[in-house]
Order: structure tokens, then C-alpha cells, then sequence
């Protein structure tokens, strides 16, 4: 049960990670290879506010963070809410100089970004250097007994969340910033044309993209004991961007559906399969994103929503059909 | 001021290394626009090829380290690096980036960065992950013949390793130095020699005489093997046939096409070509920085493309003035820092980066290309 619910929870937090990319990426049609970096400033925020913040608030003499406790669960929600601020400002940062970039060099500004940051995590002592950080649980004592309720209440509370996102990206889609963030990605000189704000609804992209990515980020780091540099490498952010790019830029349904097959056939892979077929796994991934790139560019469902395809409808056609017949 | 000049001198060899490396980037995106992120495994691939051939070579085996011999070792090993790039990059380019001729740059650059990995972990599984030492010009002398050489000096260096066990219980190589260009080999160190045991208790039994090449003089077979590289690379573009196919398909593919220029084999010699460098920057690698894994290629291949976005992509002066800039700057900043700094050595290539798409997105040779609505 808690293996089932462990991977749930890395899995949510990969979705969430890569639905805001795709906000980015096949929204607004800015190709960011650095999205892993803002997800290292959410969860390095998150670590320092737990760090610093509940453990250093404790008083002298009491041995350490009662988790569970009113005040750490407070701590727990600031240092969520720290993440996304944090991640958001980042991506303010790096949005500001990324509008006079495009395509290639857009992807290549974004990707230097990301290995900064994972350079000054490496080298600033107050956030652990090489070692990384280490974070204390504080939603709920996590120990053999209570293993299986802590994977629990962490699931619910991640797959809400990523469900939260979910939504506020489709809403976000479907509103006017939505629509006009569409219009840029199909054609920018038209979309100034008719008077959209070029610079202020790219930035809105990087702003709340960076801030999701943050709070996948904060949540990552409350869940793990320890976060380190090297794991917020580019790799990470080729496998999410991977989730993105199977499932369609530009679709949510389909960056789900890619990130579940990805996901689950990652791990049989690596824990069903002999071996020798496991240090194949990257290479695998690799041959997937060149096949893929090769034989079907935009993906399995393209700009489609799982929605709007014919297989879908077609599945729901025939039952309404068969209720107005009766 | 010694310092200093050591440092540029350090500087410039990586930096040529970069250069070799940002060729072959800023021509292949000059003629079809794809950063081929695959570029750094060519020099990786480049950088094998060299050791299993100076391996097989036996470098150490053909009386070494007389010059001339050694500098002919040198050369077939370079070639057959170099060749094993371009004809990877050749297959690479046919069966990976051509079938993609005409769909969206995103799905290129993607393409590319899976054919990146994708050799990356391949040569894991080919070369293994684990660091090997690249093999050194050296020559093994027994110390059954080591009395001829008593009272002798060496252009290089004669030294004995032996393995010690640390006392966490890690065997580590010890280098000992017995003689060198100024300081004669004695009687005494070579009795002592007799002596001196492995960790496993094997006697050491011999020692090395080391490739009479000092540090500088490697910078500058580095410096001049770069300088040769670019006088033929221009000559290539600018007077030959050939060059001229190429900068007629980088102006305008389509009009190329229209003239009878076969753009796919110019696009596949341009791949040929960029690779041919970048192999060589790989031996040159392997023997500068001893070093060699199935990663290398990657840091290296990044910062090689800062260079020639630097330099301005596209322009071939522009990638080696690019690479010799950011291999000096890269060396100088970290080594006039505090050392609690100089982790962030890797940092200064992507803020060099960010600055110069900034300030001028062309890069320092480039033209500026008007927006085409």
C-alpha cells in the first residue's frame, strides 16, 4: 500500500512539474529547457523555511520539531506558500531577460539558468553545499507504525494539489490571458497586431509556470529527508519536459496520460526488469524522444485535449444516443 | 606575473580545445540552423577512439619517448579519432536529422538532445561509466637495466608509482620522482627502488621516463594544432568547390537546391567536417586533462556552443576567438577569486551566456539578421 502511495506522490508532483511547463513550453510556445530549475528554487526555499524556520524556532532545550504539532503544520503551509513566492520571483527574474530571446537561444538562455542554479546550490554553505539540505517531516510523525497514513494523507494532499493546478491552468487557458498567450505561440507579429501585450503575458507564462514548478518543488522537498544539488540536473528537467512533449504541447489531458506511461513504464523497468535491461533505461528514453520526434512531432494528442479527440467523443456520442432513443 | 602568464597559458588550451569543439557547432547551425547538442558526444567519441588506438599503439612499448616516433603515434591516433567523429556524425546526421528536414526547430533540438543522451548512455554501456587515465607518452625502464641509466639526466621525467593504502583503506597511486631534465638519476634512488613494495606487496620493479614535452610546450602543440585546423578549415570554405556549395546552402537552402548544389551531401560533409575537429579536440583533451569518461563530452559540448554564440554562430572566426575567450576567462575569474569560490567556475560560461544574448544577441562576429515577417 505505502509502495503504491509513494509513487503516487512522485508521480503527482512529476505531473505537476510538467503541466506548468507545458503552461510555458506549449501554451505560450517558449521552448524553456530550465523548468528543473525553478522546481530546485521551490524546494530549496521550502527546505531553508523548514531549516531555518521550524527547526531553528525551536527553543533550546526541547530535542526537535514535533511534527504534527499545530505550529508545524503552520510551517509546513508557509513553507509551501515560500516555495511558490520564491519560484515565482525566479521565474520574474529569468522571464524579464528571456522576452527578447526566441526558439533556440530562448532554450539555451533557459537551460544556462537552470545549471546556475543548480551551481550556487552546489556552492553556498547555507544550504548544505554538495550535501544538500535535510528536511524534517512536519505534516504528520512519520515512523513504521504511521507509515501508511503519512503516504495517505501526502498522496490526498499532493494529487489535490495537482489537481488544483490542473484546473487553474485550463481556466488560466480559457481565459483572455489564456487565449492571447495561444495567439502568441501561433503568431507573434499577429498577436501584437491586434494589441496583446507581448511582454506582459509572456512574463504572466514564466511567472505562474515558475510558481506551480515551485510548488511541486516544496512539496518534493517536504516529502523527501533530504534534497541534493545534483538532483535538480538537466536530466530531470529532460524527463519532465519528455512528459510535455509525448503527450502533446500544448495538452493537459496529454501531458497526464504521457507522464502515467512514462512514469509506470520508468519503474518496471527498473524494478521488474533483469539487471542488465535496467542500465538500458536512459537510453530507452532517449530512443523514445528521437522516434517520437521523427515519426510524430506533436505528440499523442497534440494541441487536442483528451476531450476534443474522436475516440473520446465517440465513447460518449454512443451513450448519450442510446439515452435519447429510450 | 608567472602566475599570471601560467594561467593564461592554461586558459588558452582550454580554450582552443572549446574552439575545436565550437567549429564544428557554428558551422552545422550556420548551414541548418539545428544546435546539434550531439556535438559534445563526437568529441567524447573522439577522445575514445584516441585511447583505444595509443592503447593498442602501446605507446609505452615503442621506445618512447624519443620525439619523432612519438609525434607519429600522436598523428594516427588524431587521425583515427577524427575519422571515428565524422563517420558517427555522418550516421547520426542520415538516419536522426534528416528525416526531420522541414518539420519545427523545437522537434530538431529535441531530437538532438535525445541523440545526445542517447550516446551518452550508449558509450556507457560500450565504454563503461568509470574514469579511465588516458594513456601517457612514457617508457618503462626495468631496474635490471636501470644501472646504464645511473648518472644520466632525462628530457622529461623518471619516476616509480606504487599503490599505498590510505588508512580508510583506499588504494591510491604514488608518484615518486627520481630524476628529471636537471637532476641526475642516482645510484642511491635506484637501490632504494629495489625496495619499495605495492599495497599487495609486489615489487614496484621498475620505473618511467616521461615524455620529454613540458607543460608549455603541450599548450602550444595545442595552440598550433588549432591554428593549423582553422588556416585548413578556411581555406576549405573560402577556395575550394566545396566551401562554396556550403555557404550557398547556408544563404539560402532553396535557391542552393535551384542552382544543382546536392544539399544533402554538402549538409552531410558539414557534419563530417564539424565532427573531424571535434574528434581531435577530444585526443587533445584526453591528453591535456589524463582524463577520460562516457560524460565528458557534455560540459564541454555546452560551453563549446556559449562560445560560439559568443563568437556569433555561424562565424567561423568568430567560434575560435568564442572559445579561446571563454576557455581564458573560465581559467582567469575562478583563479583570482577567494578559493572558496571557485566552485562556481561552471557558472561563468552561462552568465557570459545570459550577458551576451542580452546585449548582443548577434555575438561578437556575427551579422545582425533583420526579423522576417
Amino acid at each position: 500500500m505505502a509502495f503504491v502511495l509513494d509513487h503516487l506522490v512522485h508521480l503527482s508532483i512529476l505531473v505537476m512539474l510538467a503541466l506548468s511547463l507545458n503552461l510555458i513550453n506549449g501554451f505560450a510556445g517558449m521552448f524553456s529547457l530550465g523548468h528543473h530549475g525553478f522546481f530546485a528554487v521551490g524546494a530549496y526555499a521550502a527546505a531553508v523555511v523548514v531549516f531555518y524556520g521550524a527547526q531553528g524556532s525551536v527553543p533550546a532545550g526541547e530535542a526537535a520539531v514535533v511534527a504534527g504539532s499545530a505550529s508545524s503544520i503552520l510551517w509546513f503551509v508557509a513553507s509551501l506558500v515560500v516555495g511558490i513566492v520564491a519560484a515565482g520571483i525566479f521565474g520574474f527574474i529569468v522571464g524579464v531577460p528571456c522576452l527578447r530571446l526566441r526558439g533556440d537561444y530562448l532554450a539555451i538562455a533557459t537551460l544556462g539558468f537552470g545549471e546556475i542554479v543548480r551551481i550556487l546550490a552546489q556552492n553556498t554553505e547555507a544550504v548544505g553545499g554538495a550535501r544538500g539540505m535535510e528536511v524534517s517531516y512536519l505534516l504528520l510523525e512519520r515512523d513504521v507504525d504511521t507509515q501508511n497514513e503519512y503516504a495517505l494523507l501526502y498522496a490526498i494532499l499532493v494529487v489535490a494539489l495537482t489537481a488544483v493546478t490542473f484546473v487553474f491552468i485550463r481556466n488560466l487557458i480559457r481565459s483572455r490571458h489564456g487565449r492571447s498567450l495561444v495567439s502568441i505561440r501561433e503568431d507573434e507579429v499577429a498577436a501584437e497586431l491586434v494589441g496583446i501585450n507581448l511582454a506582459r503575458a509572456k512574463l504572466m507564462a514564466f511567472v505562474v509556470g515558475a510558481a506551480f514548478a515551485g510548488l511541486a518543488g516544496a512539496l518534493y522537498a517536504n516529502y523527501m529527508t533530504q534534497i541534493e544539488p545534483k538532483e535538480f540536473n538537466l536530466i530531470k528537467g529532460i524527463y519532465i519536459l519528455l512528459f510535455v512533449v509525448l503527450g502533446g504541447m500544448g495538452s493537459l489531458t496529454g501531458t497526464i496520460i504521457a507522464g502515467f506511461v512514462l512514469y509506470v513504464l520508468d519503474k518496471i523497468v527498473l524494478n521488474l526488469m533483469p539487471q542488465e535491461i535496467q542500465s538500458l533505461r536512459e537510453v530507452l528514453f532517449a530512443l523514445i524522444l528521437i522516434i517520437l520526434m521523427i515519426s510524430r512531432p506533436q505528440g499523442l494528442l497534440g494541441h487536442k485535449e483528451l476531450a476534443d479527440t474522436r475516440f473520446w467523443q465517440r465513447l460518449f456520442r454512443r451513450q448519450r444516443g442510446l439515452k435519447e432513443s429510450s | 606575473m608567472e602566475y599570471l602568464l601560467d594561467q593564461l597559458l592554461n586558459g588558452l588550451s582550454l580554450g582552443c580545445i572549446y574552439a575545436f569543439i565550437a567549429l564544428g557547432y557554428t558551422m552545422v547551425y550556420g548551414i541548418i540552423k539545428l544546435i546539434n547538442f550531439a556535438h559534445g558526444e563526437f568529441f567524447m567519441v573522439g577522445a575514445f577512439a584516441g585511447y583505444f588506438v595509443l592503447s593498442a599503439a602501446g605507446i609505452e612499448a615503442i621506445g618512447l619517448p624519443e620525439p619523432l616516433p612519438m609525434i607519429l603515434a600522436f598523428g594516427i591516433a588524431m587521425l583515427a579519432a577524427a575519422l571515428s567523429s565524422g563517420v558517427l556524425a555522418v550516421i547520426v546526421e542520415r538516419l536522426a536529422y534528416r528525416p526531420l528536414m522541414g518539420s519545427s526547430r523545437i522537434a530538431a533540438l529535441l531530437t538532438a538532445l535525445g541523440v545526445s543522451l542517447f550516446l551518452q548512455n550508449v558509450g556507457i554501456q560500450v565504454f563503461s561509466a568509470e574514469q579511465r587515465g588516458y594513456p601517457e607518452a612514457r617508457r618503462y625502464i626495468d631496474l635490471d637495466d636501470a644501472a646504464d641509466y645511473v648518472g644520466q639526466t632525462f628530457p622529461g621525467l623518471a619516476y616509480a608509482t606504487f599503490t599505498v593504502t590510505s588508512p580508510t583503506g583506499k588504494d591510491s597511486e604514488v608518484r615518486e620522482i627520481l630524476a628529471g631534465p636537471d637532476k641526475a638519476l642516482t645510484a642511491d634512488a635506484v637501490a632504494e627502488l629495489k625496495y619499495k613494495k605495492d599495497a599487495d606487496g609486489e615489487p614496484v620493479g621498475g620505473f618511467y621516463v616521461s615524455s620529454p614535452f613540458s607543460h608549455t610546450a603541450k599548450t602550444l602543440i595545442v595552440i598550433v594544432s588549432l591554428a593549423l585546423s582553422f588556416g585548413l578549415l578556411w581555406l576549405l570554405v573560402h577556395r575550394t568547390q566545396f566551401g562554396r556549395a556550403m555557404r550557398a546552402v547556408s544563404y539560402n537552402p532553396e535557391a542552393a537546391k535551384l542552382m544543382g548544389i546536392q544539399s544533402t551531401r554538402v549538409i552531410s560533409m558539414t557534419f563530417f567536417v564539424g565532427a573531424f575537429l571535434a574528434g581531435i579536440g577530444g585526443i587533445i583533451w584526453g591528453m591535456r586533462y589524463g582524463k577520460i569518461e562516457p560524460f565528458m563530452g557534455f560540459m564541454p559540448g555546452l560551453k563549446a556552443f556559449i562560445a560560439a554564440v559568443i563568437g556569433g554562430i555561424g562565424s567561423i572566426p568568430g567560434a575560435v576567438f568564442g572559445g579561446i575567450l571563454l576557455g581564458v576567462l573560465e581559467v582567469l575569474i575562478p583563479a583570482y577569486l577567494p578559493s572558496e569560490y571557485s566552485g562556481y567556475k561552471d557558472a561563468v560560461a552561462f552568465i557570459a551566456l545570459i550577458a551576451i544574448l542580452l546585449y548582443r544577441p548577434q555575438g561578437l562576429f556575427g551579422r545582425f539578421e533583420g526579423e522576417k515577417v
